[in-house]
């Protein structure tokens, strides 16, 4: 490299570094919202991935599309790989969230919110502002404090392959012969369906028990991995032949032409554990008419059944007709598992951390 | 001495320009014939050579003593650069993560540090010895079969395993690549850096199809009626799939080393009598000791801080340290996080300056190589010598076909199935998303641009810091070591802390006298990049340095030339084939970076080929497999133009 080159380069490199710096003047106290000027028809809904950019089909650009069909206001979505906990950290830091509702907000996530954000980072929607609510299920409220409203459900189950496995009908079942070697799950540190399966466990098994039950498990040669992405493709390649996943899953087997007899779903003695979404206002927000709007229009029947086909999780609302390949192909329990918000609290972090130290160097 | 000139292009490889003609530099030749500075090199002549019959008014005469001035200030000014960058987006945002686990509810304490070491959980039986318990009994127990590592010792014990494996799996490789000249040689060389850049999620898929039940291994022992083995989910699986990372690694730098070795040494120890054998141990291999140690403290400090791939082949009773810094990260629970991270930063930090040392006595004087003439690999006689080696290398064929070639072979394989067969479906899935995909989502075409440009980014930044880090840290002054290896702790520092600690600093923006000062996203993946890849730079470029004659450098100081004439003059081009290895390195570090690209990444505009991967991985594998061949591609286009514009005899 020449002398001139040397230097220029740390010229241009110091200008581009210059270039991507911002500086505003902060706002009088009020913890406002940062960044982009915000306008009366446009809307930033919070989510997660898989309900906005799942590589099979996705809810969230048919939802923006009808919704802005509908109002005529703008809806923009915000995904963060980190999920709540960015919109914490941004709340705790004092730099205010743009988003105006988050959708899809989970019971164990209010109970991180509960236990680490400083003040309200949700508030409760106003029910009078909300045309629907009168046909969501009394079941599905899962927030004491009102400020989720539920918006799906899906059930965690087992999904096996039929052509050489039988169901297994209880938790005992998994630790015998025929099942050795044969069960994935994600961390229930990391991925949903392993902090469902773990919550079940708990249910089955009380606190005091689960984890004789997870050793049992683990000596019968059970694979916990890392997030159901990691699950998922095991399954897929036949490494594994059952792993603890939805039971929509015949849904997308028989959308993606896959063998149905590979796709197998199984309850444990007749349960499934209950995935149980719900949307809520950010405290930071400024624009109630849309955020009232956008909730009530999730929770219309025929965007609860739209939703239902494209993100394959059940409607709350008593009225949606669900599509039907829906209707016949995804399993419901007979019995629902689980844990409320008073139930998980002061203790999932507990559960969480006494099951790692159970599992990890267990060499 | 290999003309080392770098007038084609050598330079375009660092920054994309290319060099500007001028009046040769006096200072340049009086440094000998070695630097192989051409008759184009830049003129800006030394104050001392100045003619005295120039006005000493005129305006380019002025001009030029500005310059001057500013040319004798560009080292210190780039290390002031160089400061301020690390400062800003890496020892502060770390910092303000790490105080945490120091400074809690308003107190200094070690208290979370004392518990640590004495959870047994952690530190197993060594958690007594921290606990109070007399040494005896503890090293007692260490030494019978019961002894309990802990998940620090575990980390410790599966990193020391890893290294030994891509030490045992990289070794061949090099001498194979630095011994025998075959066709596409150089292209194999310059493609041993890909498994580098693979995103873990395909790395396990691909050992999963390689491993597996069904897999290939399996498919292959059935032919020969032996099998089947059952290697997932195992230590073993991990080994393998930290081995297919890092054994590349070891095989660039002791193939460098390889072929920097002076080869009139050996023939002078072969014409007084040395057995080949002899003339290897005594003469080549003190040489490639510095480069294997290297390569082994690198892999060492990666595979103590790995985390995807362990869950993902072994399972979580296989944790390390690591997986836990994440879960307390996730849980929000900072302290403890920072504590644990802190204690692996320290030991990572302990091998890299343990090796530190052991290269600063051990450092080998050269005033450039010639390399040893590479043999033919066919053989040219049919004798035990001819034959062994040969033999050796068809062997590992075939293992380094199973251990690097089948994971990405069954991804491209993967990618071009469907349910009924042959298909190119999931790349006309990438086409309809790049051409339907709504604006939240991730699209192929920007990931690709995306990768590319930060990349680009990252060497812009990573190659002059590395290089002004190198040279501060091959001056003699006392405690430089120690500089050196704080230099290098972006390698060791756990990737999520770097990205919460940019995320909640620079990126949430610092509040100053009622302004908020924010970087934005996409600088701030470039800096994460940059700061993560320039340590590699400086372990590439500066034991170069640190081998050079001085008589060369002293030579053209006393010739007037500045130090950084000398350094960009003389220095560099006799360490090129380091700075293109650094450079390789650099980018394929960026390419593959994950952990902080997608938390610091605002928006989908701003997302890498891994992130895509990763994202197009949901209930079926086509789609993201596609995705992975695109990086394949595009990666190893990037990793051979580099090495062309490193010239030949150049690049790592």
């Amino acid at each position: 490299m020449r002398r001139r080159t040397f230097l220029a380069s740390g010229a241009a490199v110091g200008a581009a570094a210059v270039a991507g710096c911002s500086a505003e003047e902060v706002d009088d106290g009020t913890g406002g919202t940062t960044g982009s000027v915000e306008d009366d028809d446009t809307i930033v809904v919070a989510s997660t991935e898989a309900f906005v950019d799942a590589p099979s089909d996705s809810a969230g650009p048919w939802v923006k599309d009808e919704f802005e069909a509908r109002t005529g206001a703008t809806l923009e979505w915000d995904v963060r790989d980190q999920g709540i906990n960015y919109y914490i950290e941004r709340h705790n830091e004092g730099v205010g969230n743009d988003a105006e509702v988050y959708l899809n907000v989970r019971p164990h996530d209010l109970v991180r919110i509960d236990e680490n954000a400083d003040g309200d980072l949700f508030v409760p929607i106003d029910d009078g502002a909300l045309s629907n609510l009168d046909d969501v299920g009394e079941d599905y409220y899962f927030d004491p404090q009102d400020r989720v409203v539920p918006t799906w459900l899906s059930y965690c189950s087992l999904v096996y392959d039929g052509r050489s496995l039988e169901a297994p009908g209880s938790f005992e079942d998994l630790l015998s012969e025929a099942y050795r070697g044969k069960l994935a799950l994600s961390n229930p540190q990391e991925g949903t369906t392993g902090l469902l399966f773990m919550l079940w466990t708990i249910d089955e098994f009380g606190e005091d028990g689960y984890l004789e039950f997870w050793n049992d498990l683990l000596e019968n040669d059970a694979r916990v991995l890392d997030g159901w992405s990691d699950v998922y493709p095991q399954f897929l390649e036949e490494e594994v032949p059952m792993i603890v996943s939805y039971s929509n899953d015949r849904v997308y087997a028989k959308r993606d032409e896959q063998d149905l007899e590979k796709h197998q779903v199984g309850f444990l003695e007749g349960q499934g554990y209950a995935n149980l979404l719900g949307a809520a206002r950010f405290a930071d927000g400024t624009n109630d008419d849309l955020a009232h709007e956008f909730v009530d229009f999730v929770l219309e029947p025929d965007v609860q059944a739209a939703v239902a086909e494209r993100n394959v999780t059940g409607p709350v609302v008593e009225s949606a007709e669900p599509p039907e390949v829906y209707r016949d192909y995804a399993e419901h329990p007979d019995e629902i598992v689980f844990f409320d918000y008073d139930e998980l609290s002061g203790n999932l972090s507990t559960w969480l951390e006494d099951w790692g130290r159970e599992v990890a160097g267990d060499v | 001495m290999t003309n080392t000139d770098p007038a084609d292009d050598g330079p375009s490889t660092a920054d994309g320009t290319s060099r500007p003609a001028g009046t040769p530099s006096q200072a340049a030749e009086g440094a000998g014939p070695a630097t192989g500075v051409g008759s184009d090199a830049v003129g800006l002549e030394p104050a001392a050579t100045k003619s005295a019959d120039e006005d000493p008014d005129s305006p380019t005469d002025r001009q030029r003593r500005v310059r001057d001035r500013l040319e004798r200030r560009a080292i210190a000014t780039f290390a002031v650069g160089t400061t301020l960058v690390l400062l800003v987006l890496f020892y502060y945002p770390v910092a303000t993560v790490f105080v945490d686990a120091v400074y809690v509810e308003g107190a200094l304490t070690l208290s979370l540090f004392l518990d640590l070491l004495r959870d047994p959980f952690y530190f197993g039986d060594l958690a007594r010895l921290f606990a109070g318990e007399s040494p005896l009994a503890v090293v007692g127990d260490l030494l019978s079969a019961d002894r309990r590592l802990g998940i620090v010792g575990f980390t410790a014990y599966q990193a020391v395993l890893s290294t030994l494996l891509s030490v045992a799996l990289g070794l061949p490789a090099a001498y194979l690549l630095a011994r025998y000249e075959f066709p596409g040689r150089r292209t194999l060389r310059s493609l041993t850096i890909l498994p580098f850049v693979f995103p873990s999620i395909m790395v396990a898929v691909g050992f999963v199809a390689t491993l597996g039940q069904n897999g290939t291994l399996n498919a292959a022992l059935g032919v020969v009626g032996l099998g089947p083995v059952d290697l997932m989910f195992s230590l073993e699986a991990i080994l393998i799939a930290h081995a297919f990372y890092n054994a590349p690694l070891i095989a660039r730098v002791t193939v460098a080393a390889w072929e920097s070795v002076d080869a009139r040494a050996f023939e002078t120890a072969r014409s007084l009598g040395a057995s080949p054998f002899r003339a290897f141990r005594d003469v080549v291999a003190p040489q490639l000791y510095p480069a294997v140690l290297m390569g082994s403290a690198l892999t060492f400090v990666f595979t103590f801080g790995t985390f995807p791939i362990v869950l993902a082949l072994g399972g979580f009773q296989l944790a390390t340290v690591e997986v836990f810094v994440y879960q307390l990260i996730r849980e929000l629970n900072y302290a403890e996080a920072a504590a644990l991270a802190i204690v692996e930063l320290a030991i990572s930090l302990a091998v890299l300056y343990g090796y530190l040392r052991y290269e600063a006595t051990h450092v080998v004087r050269s005033r450039g190589a010639q390399p040893l003439p590479r043999k033919r690999l066919v053989p040219p006689a049919f004798s035990a010598r001819e034959l062994l080696p040969r033999g050796g290398l068809a062997v590992y064929a075939v293992v380094a076909l199973f251990v690097f070639v089948s994971p990405i072979a069954s991804m491209v394989y993967t990618s071009l199935v469907g349910a009924n067969g042959l298909t190119l479906e999931h790349y006309r899935f990438l086409l309809e998303r790049q051409a339907t995909g709504a604006t939240f989502q991730i699209r192929p075409w920007p990931a690709v641009r995306n990768s590319l440009v930060f990349a680009a980014g990252a060497l812009a930044i990573s190659l002059p810091m590395g290089v002004v880090v190198s040279v501060l840290t091959t001056r003699r002054y006392r405690g430089r070591k120690l500089v050196d290896v704080i230099a290098m702790a972006p390698l060791a520092v756990s990737g999520i802390i770097v990205g919460i600690g940019l995320l909640r600093g620079p990126v949430f923006g610092v509040e100053l006298a009622g302004w908020r000062f924010a970087v934005g996203g996409a600088l701030a993946i470039v800096a994460a990049h940059a700061v993560s890849c320039y340590p590699f730079v400086v372990r590439t470029v500066a034991p170069g340095l640190e081998s050079l004659d001085r008589s060369l450098l002293e030579s053209a100081r006393s010739l007037g030339a500045s130090r950084v004439r000398v350094l960009v003059d003389v220095e560099l081009p006799l360490v090129w084939p380091g700075v293109v290895a650094g450079a390789a390195f650099a980018v394929a570090i960026s390419m593959g970076e994950f952990s902080s690209t997608v938390i610091l990444a605002t928006g989908t505009d701003q997302y890498t080929m891994p992130v895509a991967i990763e994202r197009f991985m949901n209930r079926q594998l086509g789609p993201a497999s596609a995705m992975g061949v695109v990086l394949l591609v595009v990666t190893s286009i990037s990793f051979v133009i580099i090495d062309r514009l490193g010239g030949e005899s150049f690049g790592i």
